[in-house]
Formats: structure tokens, sequence, C-alpha cells
């Protein structure tokens, strides 16, 4: 099981940030280095990928607000 | 056309104006930076281009349950939608407006993206008034893509921008861009996206009279002598 974690030092602490999509559904196959979401920080967008192969959980449904270090997934 | 030449040429000179093709110049913007990633060195570089009239949105709007509706119904009033990777919310893009992309490569970690964000806009403001342009930045109230990042002329939006950070073996590329008015029917412009927001049901209530082109402040200008 690996997490899928918010990357740090991206954006302010300040900054409201959260997972606008995430690129698959609950459970896809995903292949590590894949793009599986795209997080938004006022008008950038950050691309998550998938730091592993396997089955992804998702943790943390669109717009609700994360911040760096956060466990948005896991992939199995 | 005029201003079209002397603001290219200001931006990134002999570097020219691409006339792109709806989508495909869309999609430009990530070939371009991923080439610019697979170097995996240190780098920048500007492309400048005009497109088709469509309407542009973001990743996350496309994966609402009405786009598949809102895009048809807009393509068939005569903007046709495309899906981008950068952030914001949905810009029209036509000719009479130069879209400005710059992409910028660095380990990843060594990259501030706030101040990066910043910076291109204020480059881009900077280079407005260097050919006589009173460009500033700042979120304009009323105005559709808003941010603090906005080009701005007398207090009224003339481009828009966003970015894009993505990373690959330890690099990060970052694409900026813009959009600027130069010429043509803003209020036209902005009830497209409107109607194509509102379609996807979002509250989508942005003033025409928020927004300026180029050609608009010229003619304003002129008038006041």
């Amino acid at each position: 099981m690996t997490d899928v974690v918010v990357p740090a030092g991206l954006w302010s602490e300040t900054d409201e940030a959260a997972i606008s999509s995430w690129f698959y559904a609950e459970g896809d196959m995903v292949s590590a280095g894949a793009v599986i979401a795209e997080i938004m920080v006022e008008k950038t967008s950050f691309e998550l990928l998938a730091p592993a192969s396997g089955s992804l959980h998702i943790a943390v449904a669109a717009e609700v607000p994360i911040a760096a270090g956060d466990v948005v997934g896991r992939i199995a | 056309m005029q201003c079209l030449e002397a603001l290219a040429d200001a931006l990134a000179p002999g570097v020219g104006v691409e006339p792109g093709a709806g989508e495909a110049a869309i999609a430009e913007d990530l070939v371009q930076l991923d080439r610019q990633l697979a170097r995996e060195q240190v780098g920048r570089a500007i492309r400048l281009w005009t497109n088709r009239q469509c309407l542009v949105t973001t990743r996350r709007f496309s994966r609402m349950e009405n786009f598949t509706l809102a895009a048809s119904a807009s393509a068939a009033r005569g903007w046709p939608v495309h899906v981008r990777a950068s952030g914001g919310t949905t810009v029209a893009h036509r000719p009479g407006m130069l879209n400005v992309s710059r992409y910028e490569t660095g380990l990843a970690g060594s990259i501030d993206i706030a101040h990066h964000f910043e910076e291109f806009s204020l480059w881009l403001a900077r280079t407005l008034r260097s050919i006589g342009v009173p460009a500033a930045t700042g979120a304009i109230d009323g105005s559709h893509c808003n941010g603090r990042f906005n080009i701005v002329v007398q207090g009224r939006k003339v481009a828009g921008t966003a970015c894009l950070l993505r990373q690959r073996h330890g690099w990060a590329g970052i694409l900026a861009h813009a959009t600027i008015w130069l010429d043509g029917e803003i209020d036209t412009d902005i009830a497209a996206i409107c109607d194509f927001e509102r379609t996807l049901g979002l509250v989508a209530d942005y003033r025409g009279e928020a927004h300026m082109s180029i050609s608009d402040w010229w003619n304003d200008r002129v008038q006041r002598r």
C-alpha cells in the first residue's frame, strides 16, 4: 500500500488548495508516474502523479480543501 | 494588426505569431512544455499565437455532469469548447486576441510557483507599458476567470493569466500563459462564456464592462483628447 501524498513546498500555506479533479475512479488501475489528479491553487493547476502502480483508493474527494502532506489516496 | 505586431515584438522580438487552429493550438502548449521538460535542464521558451474562435475550459469543468450538453450547445452557437490543463475557469479565444505562453523548467523543488506566476504577470504588464499601454495587475470584480494576476488597464481586465505545474523525473515545468484582448466584441465573448458555464450549472455573472481590449483603450484615449 503506497500513500498518495500532497507534495510540499509548491504553494504558500495560506493559499487554499483542493483537488479539482480525480482522473481515475475508485478502484481503477493506475501506473506509476501517471497523472491521477489535478490540484488547483488559485489559477495554477498542479498535476498529482501516481507514486506506484496498482489499484487506486481515493481518500479525499474533489473540492475538499487539502494541505501539503495530506494523504489523499492510496495505491494497493 | 499594428497593435498585434507591436506587442508581439515587445514581448518576444523575432519569435513571430503562430496562427492557431483550435484544439491543436491549445494542445501545443503541452507539447512544448513536455519538450522543454525532456531536455532536463534549466530553460525558458516563449510562444506567441492566435486562435480560431472557441472557448477553452478546464479539466475540472470538463468532468462536470452537463459538460457534453454545454459543449454541444456552445458549439452550435459558434463557440466549440476545448479543454486545457492550466488553472482558472473558461476563457474565449478568437482572432483579435494574442495568446502568450511561456515554458520554464528547473529542478523540482526549486521553483516558487506563486513568484513565477506573479513575475509572468508583471512582465506582461511591464511590456504593455513599454508600448504605451498603462497596464497593471490585479483582480477585477465581474471579470471572467478572475484572479489577482489579471492584466488590467484603467480598472478593466485586458488579459487573464493561468499556470500549470508539471513534474517529470525530478524536473518541474511551468506553463504560464495569458490571453490578451487586442480588439473585437468583448460582450459577445463574455456572453459565450456565461452561456456555456450556466449550462454547466455554474453561476456565471461576468460583465462585459469589466473588460477592455487594447483597441478600446486606444479609442477611449483618442476620444478624450
